[in-house]
């Protein structure tokens, strides 16, 4: 009973390996025929015939079947009518042997030649007009005498458009999957409920990469061997869009990412078809320090930073920025995300005679390290690096965070319409206010609709090159690709009141 | 360094390094009691935070019936993990690795629980012991008031598990079994009474410890493994697998060491020299540092 | 005729594997079965240390760090060619290893065990924090991919080279099995003070087992930087190493097979929980961890082992071939 079902388990894990199929999505067909020759070719595949195509009245006709499935249409014969009928599409053809007359679609056509049974008992159709009734391109070579007709990929659009999402919903950048995915899916939702794309609706499937680059390897394949998407949001980790974002740019299929290193820009990775959705840590930490250096009068800073990719690159730009106003930083302390007991890193600031403390870490950890300030009594301003502008910080920290300025991605509290809009939707249907990046991934969504029909085509090539050009405006303001591929630099400075975050300032 | 940040630091891993003692309780008990390391030893600390954050904060049930509900739930899960772990992996010819194994899996799937049931976000601990942010002035030191409630606990729980193990008859059959099963049943003591009694106490006292962590560690998935884990196994290392109280006395100088390195070397090699000083002290005294009882197991 | 019946289905197995490729045109699934492939290398290296002598290791991942890393850096930053960074992971891996064997010495299970878990562990930390060498947290990356005559290798080409060195990793361990160093192994686990007294020398079998299982990780570990290409700590931590136990344990600890089945079943259980179904990425995990356990608590001696029984069943073969029992735990051990 056992051994029956190790084996049962071991087949269904066989099968499932192998039940992998790749979507086929829609193709572009090339046929070739040539007059007088059974042999044909179907996208330079051979294929033969067992009727010649023969030419009458200066057209060419081909044996029905052939040319119907050639072209992918669906194909009727009904004996009784003597009518040979094709739909693909929203292209519906009945054409009735021996008349002159067909249907396109319920109009009546003229022929130049009549289907006809030939003596071999075989039914020939001319190719010309079929073809061209469904849109395809029909050329002809006197010297050959060969006909390509040429049928180009149209989007079917009653087939769902499949887009996938990767974002982290174990491991320990867990805590943002989930707004990652409520946003994607709220666009979603509201969108297919009015119409979809150009009446296509949106197939959004997601996956977790765990917050791990080597696990976002995975995902994205599969996104794009198996699933076919014709759009990939995310990974939201940075060293996994690094990883990963080649794989797009070889597969031809855009991928629109909230990740925030200032590695991802056009001029470093000159990937076409790479965007991001937010504004990239680059810049909001240069308005941070900005704040910190201009409106503060800061001379001597500290800085407290944690140890992922996040943390790391946002130091780099700050000591950059920094560098620029000829400032030096007093002192930098290092904590591991997970540490609870930042006494000393907050004892060695506080001796090195700060006059504000910049905050480069996760939500918990800040939450750890503003306790451990209001208890050392650190009395210099707090200026936090974006995960200090949510409510996962605000919430573990409670009071010991009134008063924290936080560059911000995003500020539910902002009264600009279409973010209350936003924030209404999003809090009816998930219970709860949305976070960055909710919103970049929401907007994300709209811009990839816009971008579709714009293009009017699934082909995921098209869409990449109407992305590169269509503005479009969102939660985040207006959003347009720029020279670095990115589609916002919005960003808030606000601070917290023990409620919610006062706008300081919205940039730009 | 001005001696109140050296107090303000020994204070801070004191208090938390009795805590990693409590922890390491859990480790000890089970092991003298069969032979096993449970991995999931520090699930229960976790488990037991979220209980009661779900039973004071969300359903408001006050302090004392949160406490000892989630207590008790635990306590009950202890022997769970008797009978629907550690017996079928015997009954199907399981050995301690394959137990190892489970249970390393078992403290995985209980992260994956409570992420799906709580969310991967930390909640803010209900300021039962004291504010989060308030704390006690002595001089130029602040000590925040919730190390002091929770230092209370720990003495408390020490001193009654001390009593239970040394005073009582259940305890005295406790010691003699871990010391010897087979005499231990013959002089008539109920030998399975007492293994279920070393896996409820077990999973209790984590428990209890999980609860004092939480105003520190937050109700999070941090409770629930990786480096938390591996101090309260060094601190049960450090007493020899054996002496409770040697395993106190490891959790504290865990907590020490671990304040002290990132004070005078760096905090991002904290962990490194937990893990090395718990390395050397296994190989050069695998009988543990703390551990004061006569015979060697 | 039962015989017959052995031969077609091992045959067809064989078969199956060798024209994956060609069935499942599929990169993702190829690209999968290649980390399949890759953590069977690991997980074989693991049922021979801790299955054949019983040495345990819950920090397995460091070794594959450092050969992943050693090889990336060389290759990448030092401009070596890839079959040069490939040996110099090795013999890095290789040496740690036996490193990490001395204090199997004297300690045993769970100490030994806690002393795995603190190198697992020194070596992540040092992957994060030694960021001009590492490139931290942020990782490595332009890690230049194994090229036939110029072009990169595809999925099907690693499948293919990896599929042979599995082949030879499970022929080395069948040789060592039922060689000398084998019944040394099995002698050292039962019982290593009998065996001191039967004049085997347990430190040098611990040694050669350390050795060996770390350069098989660290091989494991090189081949993924160049398929993959780029590098990051994430996949090196405690609970990676916990799996790579599992799929030992799970595979089956003293079967040859073990690291086999082990390592395709594990690597592909998360994938194909993968459901489409909206939320259950949350769930996925979840199972994955109840599936493992229920096979631990109920199959202990692994998938593997009840799988080689029911064919063995199957085609009616006497189960009379010498199997040696999992040693139970003495007392106060």
């Amino acid at each position: 009973m056992k051994k029956a079902l190790v084996m049962l388990l071991l087949v269904a894990l066989l099968a499932g390996v192998l039940g992998f199929t790749p979507v086929r999505a829609a193709e572009g067909v090339i046929v070739q025929i040539t007059i007088g020759s059974t042999k044909a070719t179907i996208n330079s595949k051979a294929v033969v015939l067992d009727q010649p195509p023969i030419i009458e009245n200066g057209r060419t006709l081909v044996p029905f079947r052939f040319i119907g499935e050639a072209i992918g249409a669906q194909i009727g014969w009904n004996p009784g009518n003597r009518t040979v009928s094709y739909v693909l599409g929203n292209v519906n053809i009945v054409l009735t042997i021996g008349s002159i007359t067909a249907m396109v679609n319920g109009v009546k056509t003229t022929l130049d030649v009549a289907p006809k049974i030939l003596p071999t008992g075989r039914t020939v159709v001319p190719i010309r007009f079929i073809s061209e009734s469904i849109g395809a391109k029909v050329d002809w070579n006197a010297t050959t005498r060969m006909v390509t007709v040429t049928v180009i990929a149209k989007p079917s659009w009653s087939t769902p458009i499949k887009i996938v999402l990767s974002a982290p919903f174990t491991g320990s950048g867990s805590i943002l999957g989930e707004y990652c995915k409520d946003g994607a899916q709220l666009a979603v939702d509201e969108i297919n409920a009015t119409g979809g794309v150009n009446g296509a609706k949106f197939d959004l499937i997601t996956y977790d990469d765990q917050a791990n680059a080597s696990t976002a390897a995975t995902v994205v394949r599969r996104a794009l061997d198996s699933d076919k998407a014709v759009a990939i949001f995310g990974p939201n980790m940075s060293s996994a869009v690094l990883g990963v974002h080649t794989l797009a740019q070889q597969a031809k299929v855009p991928m629109l990412v909230g990740a925030t290193s200032p590695s991802l820009r056009y001029d470093t990775t000159h990937n076409d078809y790479l965007f991001r959705l937010r504004a990239d840590d680059g810049v909001k930490v240069a308005q941070q320090v900005k704040y910190i250096v201009e409106i503060l009068k800061a001379k001597k800073p500290g800085i407290i930073v944690g140890s992922t990719d996040y943390c790391t690159s946002a130091l780099a730009v700050a000591k950059q920025a920094f560098d620029k106003y000829g400032i030096k930083i007093v002192d930098i302390e290092n904590m591991k995300e997970g540490d609870k007991d930042v006494t000393a890193q907050v004892t060695k600031l506080k001796n090195a005679g700060i006059d504000v403390l910049v905050g480069l870490t996760h939500e918990p950890e800040a939450a750890v390290v503003m306790l451990k300030v209001r208890q050392l009594k650190l009395t210099v301003p707090i200026v936090g690096f974006s995960a200090w502008g949510v409510p996962a910080f605000t919430d573990l920290a409670g009071d010991a965070a009134i008063g924290v300025i936080s560059v911000q991605g995003f500020n539910p509290a902002d009264t600009d319409p279409t973010v209350k809009k936003f924030v209404d939707a999003y809090k009816a249907k998930w219970g709860k206010e949305p976070s960055d990046p909710a919103q970049c991934y929401y907007d994300g969504v709209y811009l990839l609709k816009k971008a579709i029909e714009t293009a009017g085509s699934t082909d995921p090539v098209k869409i990449d090159e109407a992305l590169k050009t269509v503005e479009y405006t969102g939660v985040q303001g207006l959003m347009k690709c720029d020279a670095l591929h990115n589609f916002t630099n919005i960003c808030y400075i606000s601070k917290f009141n023990g409620k919610t975050w006062e706008v300081i300032s919205k940039i730009p | 360094m001005v001696l109140s940040d050296l107090l303000q630091n020994i204070i801070g891993g004191v208090t938390v390094g009795a805590t990693y003692g409590l922890i390491g309780l859990g480790v000890v008990f089970l092991w003298q009691s069969i032979q096993r390391i449970n991995f999931a030893n520090i699930s229960s600390a976790m488990l037991a935070a979220y209980l009661f954050y779900t039973f004071y904060a969300q359903l408001h049930l006050g302090f004392l019936v949160s406490f000892v509900v989630s207590i008790a739930i635990i306590a009950a899960y202890g022997l769970a993990l008797r009978y629907l772990v550690l017996e079928p992996i015997n009954r199907h010819g399981g050995d301690k690795l394959e137990f190892v194994v489970a249970t390393l899996m078992l403290c995985i799937f209980w992260l994956s629980v409570v992420k799906v049931i709580y969310g991967g976000i930390a909640k803010p601990f209900p300021p039962v012991f004291g504010e989060a942010t308030s704390f006690v002035q002595i001089g130029s030191i602040s000590i925040p008031s919730v190390y002091f409630r929770i230092f209370f606990v720990v003495l408390v729980l020490v001193l009654a598990l001390h009593m239970l193990l040394q005073r009582t008859m259940i305890g005295k059959m406790f010691r003699a079994t871990a010391q010897n099963k087979e005499m231990a049943s013959l002089v008539g003591i109920n030998v399975d009474m007492t293994t279920s009694l070393a896996f409820t106490l077990a999973t209790s006292i984590v428990g209890i410890a999980g609860i004092l962590l939480a105003p520190i560690y937050f109700v999070s998935l941090d409770l629930g493994g990786g480096p938390i884990g591996i101090k309260g196994f060094a601190a049960a290392v450090m007493g020899g697998l054996v002496d409770p109280l040697g395993t106190i006395a490891g959790g504290i100088t865990i907590g020490l060491v671990e304040n002290f390195s990132t004070l005078f070397i760096s905090s991002a090699y904290k962990d490194v020299i937990s893990f090395v000083v718990l390395v050397v002290v296994l190989i050069w005294k695998p009988r543990g540092i703390f551990n004061w009882t006569t015979k060697g197991d | 005729m039962r015989r017959n019946l052995k031969r077609i289905v091992y045959g067809a197995f064989f078969g199956l594997i060798l024209v994956l490729p060609l069935l499942s045109r599929n990169e993702y699934v190829l690209f999968v079965m290649n980390k399949a492939l890759l953590n069977i290398i690991v997980a074989s290296g693991l049922v021979f240390l801790t299955g054949f002598a019983g040495q345990i290791s819950l920090g397995q991942v460091g070794f594959v760090a450092i050969g992943a890393y050693t090889s990336g850096l060389v290759t990448a930053r030092l401009g070596m060619p890839i079959p040069i960074g490939i040996v110099a992971g090795i013999a890095l891996s290789v040496i740690v290893g036996l490193v990490v064997a001395i204090p199997s010495f004297k300690l045993k299970a769970f100490f030994l065990s806690l002393v795995t878990i603190a190198f697992g562990q020194i070596i992540y930390l040092l992957l994060v924090n030694l960021t001009a060498v590492t490139g931290g947290s942020q990782g490595l990356f332009n890690i230049p991919p194994m090229k036939l005559s110029g072009t990169p290798f595809t999925n099907t080409l690693y499948y293919y080279l990896f599929l042979v060195l599995v082949a030879l990793v499970i022929l080395l361990m069948y040789r060592l099995k039922y060689s000398y160093i084998g019944r040394q192994m099995f002698a050292v686990n039962d019982d290593d003070v009998a065996a001191e007294a039967c004049a085997i020398n347990s430190r040098k079998t611990k040694v050669f087992a350390f050795g060996l299982s770390a350069g098989l990780a660290g091989l494991s570990g090189a081949l993924t930087a160049h398929m993959v290409g780029f590098l990051t700590p994430d996949p090196f931590t405690f609970f990676d190493s916990a799996n790579f136990v599992a799929m030992a344990v799970v595979g089956g600890l003293r079967q040859l097979s073990g690291g086999v089945v082990g390592g395709f079943a594990l690597t592909w259980l998360p994938e194909l929980l993968r459901l489409k179904i909206s939320g259950f990425e949350n769930y996925y995990l979840l199972v994955n961890s109840v599936i493992v356990l229920l096979v631990l608590v109920f199959l202990p001696s692994g998938l593997g082992a009840s799988l080689s029984k029911g064919l063995s069943r199957l085609w009616g073969e006497k189960q009379g071939a010498v199997t040696l029992h999992n040693s139970k735990s003495k007392e106060g051990e």
